[in-house]
């Protein structure tokens, strides 16, 4: 047995890391609020947008892989809801205009509801059994889009979705509106979650992904937990979905393929699954730019991404293991082996 | 007063009966159970706290006269009855402090904010001489503080029944000495279950005894009761 006693520098740095996680969540975000001043390339602001954009989502399904510990591999299934309720809500398809918040906030809602009615009979189950579920539901969401031909347009999808108009500013075709637009969403986002995690909620959620017996032994309720995580997180792929419409100003099938889902995984994994949020979009902007960066490729451009991202996630594992973080595991494996001879050794040793 | 009572509870796994016909009434105070391996000490706080599965479950088990038999784990937590495990079960990712946080959030009495969790917890890992701790992850600190953590994420929740199973395995002697006087304050004030194989501090600490062998309750009484028992001898060394 080690370390008897904590230290005073063991609380300063706990103390400290807190700081430098907020720090870096400010830092990044003023960073991605100056750069469309100083990039002028429209190219480099578009990727930067779409960045923008997956963090948001990334942030989403870091509160349900991350935090709660549930394998979601159908999330972009709401960014997809969310992407056609802003179609259909602000556009010629049913002849519906409606307020940009309105519309916003009813995307985000479409999206926490199909999370919760897919969430009530999928979250008894756990770990792979979801993960194939969630991916089932994702594929399933986007053949419905393909064929409800009536309401979504089908594979052609709907067009001539409106520009916003944020009290009285109409946007055209600008891109940096948009880009703003987005950033102020992830900035609400990036508050949202680290509220999410300080409070009694985000602690809950980590109480149950470390230990979900421990967690019910101390009355935590589960599946109303899973279920919130789950709203909660399509919520921010709703919003995501909802800005994302505005931009292409046109919503398909395409877009909401099962690879998609793997990108905004990937880019949480990435991020280390992490209680702070600028890993995260640190993670998104690699994830996002680095195919871009490898256009020169051509089509050998996703056999390098591959092993490029299987390089990170290593590298950045291993960066990881000289921080903090023993697991439970690490207690010595035999904890009667330092003990006195007591009048119990009458009894035969435990073995359970 | 709080009372906890098992009713003729049966417990079978396939073939083999993990409980049989237990029945017992423990009130406010120290009560510790032991027996040897397999006797269904474990299991026996398992059903109490909803972790054997209701189908296996046979019997009754009481608390302050509403039948918990069949509830569901999180639901008997939220009324009060809050256990330690065999294997500790921290929570690694969370500090001291909000690991015993977390069992003061959800009680039946009313929903707890956060902040409100935090200085419950504050005072309870103050009542163990844990304060220090508080900013500190549990792989950091010794078995024997991991273990009284567990005690205070139970405590935080201001419980009026605690199951301690195992509490003193991996402890060295002082700790054990320590964990003794800490059991004997509670007990004052709660209802304490203790599953130990020290057969030492149990005899100590009682109040009340329950041996169990091979799933069967074979004596019931007070220490000097239990140590004079033959049935126990006979359980314990194999002996006539």
């Amino acid at each position: 047995m080690n370390t008897s006693q904590p230290t005073r520098i063991g609380q300063a740095l706990a103390g400290k890391k807190q700081l430098l996680s907020v720090a870096g969540m400010i830092a990044v975000l003023v960073l991605l609020a100056i750069a469309p001043t100083v990039i002028t390339n429209q190219y480099i602001i578009d990727v930067l947008l779409r960045v923008l954009l997956f963090a948001i989502l990334a942030l989403g399904l870091n509160i349900v892989v991350g935090q709660a510990g549930l394998l979601d591999l159908g999330y972009i299934a709401f960014w997809g809801v969310g992407a056609y309720t802003t179609a259909l809500l602000s556009s010629p398809r049913l002849g519906l205009h409606l307020d940009f918040f309105v519309v916003t906030g009813l995307s985000a809602l479409a999206a926490g509801i199909f999370a919760i009615i897919i969430g009530y009979p999928t979250l008894r189950l756990r770990g792979d059994y979801l993960a194939i579920v969630t991916l089932g539901f994702g594929e399933i969401v986007r053949i419905s889009l393909n064929n409800l031909t009536d309401l979504t347009g089908g594979p052609s999808g709907i067009q001539a979705i409106d520009p916003p108009n944020i009290f009285g500013i109409k946007f055209g075709y600008a891109l940096t509106q948009y880009y703003y637009l987005a950033w102020v969403v992830l900035t609400i986002a990036a508050l949202v979650a680290t509220f999410l995690f300080k409070s009694r909620i985000g602690l809950s959620w980590t109480a149950l992904r470390d230990d979900e017996l421990a967690a019910k032994a101390s009355g935590i309720k589960p599946l109303r937990l899973y279920l919130m995580a789950f709203g909660i997180g399509a919520l921010f792929a709703g919003v995501s979905g909802s800005i994302f419409a505005r931009v292409q100003g046109s919503v398909s099938p395409d877009s909401f393929v099962v690879d998609q889902s793997f990108m905004v995984l990937a880019i949480v994994v990435l991020a280390g699954l992490s209680r702070r949020i600028w890993p995260v979009i640190i993670a998104a902007g690699v994830i996002i730019a680095l195919p871009e960066a490898l256009r020169e490729f051509q089509e050998y451009r996703m056999l390098v991404f591959g092993p490029l991202l299987v390089a990170a996630v290593v590298i950045r594992e291993n960066a990881h293991r000289f921080k903090r973080r023993g697991r439970i595991a690490a207690v010595p494996s035999d904890p009667d082996a330092n003990v006195a001879p007591q009048p119990a050794d009458l009894i035969k040793e435990e073995t359970r | 007063m709080t009372t906890l009572s098992v009713d003729s509870l049966s417990i079978q796994f396939g073939g083999v009966s993990a409980l049989t016909d237990i029945s017992f009434e423990m009130t406010t105070g120290v009560t510790g159970v032991i027996g040897p391996n397999g006797a269904g000490k474990s299991t026996l706080f398992n059903s109490i706290t909803g972790l054997v599965p209701t189908a296996k479950r046979k019997g009754r088990v009481t608390f302050n006269g509403a039948d918990i038999t069949h509830s569901r784990t999180e639901h008997v937590a939220r009324m009060g009855i809050r256990r330690t495990f065999q294997n500790i079960k921290l929570f690694p990712e969370l500090t001291v402090l909000e690991n015993v946080a977390v069992g003061a959030l959800n009680t039946n009495s009313r929903m707890v904010r956060g902040n409100a969790a935090k200085a419950a917890a504050s005072q309870a890992l103050e009542e163990l001489g844990l304060t220090k701790s508080a900013k500190l992850r549990p792989s950091q600190l010794t078995y024997a503080t991991q273990r009284q953590v567990e005690i205070a994420r139970c405590l935080a929740a201001d419980p009026s029944v605690v199951l301690l199973d195992e509490p003193a395995a991996g402890m060295h002697a002082d700790d054990r000495e320590a964990l003794g006087n800490l059991i004997v304050q509670l007990g004052k004030r709660l209802l304490l279950v203790l599953v130990e194989h020290d057969v030492g501090l149990v005899s100590k600490v009682c109040d009340e005894i329950i041996v169990l062998d091979f799933g069967k309750k074979i004596a019931a009484g007070t220490p000097a009761e239990i140590r004079s028992n033959p049935e126990v001898i006979r359980a314990y060394l194999g002996k006539a």
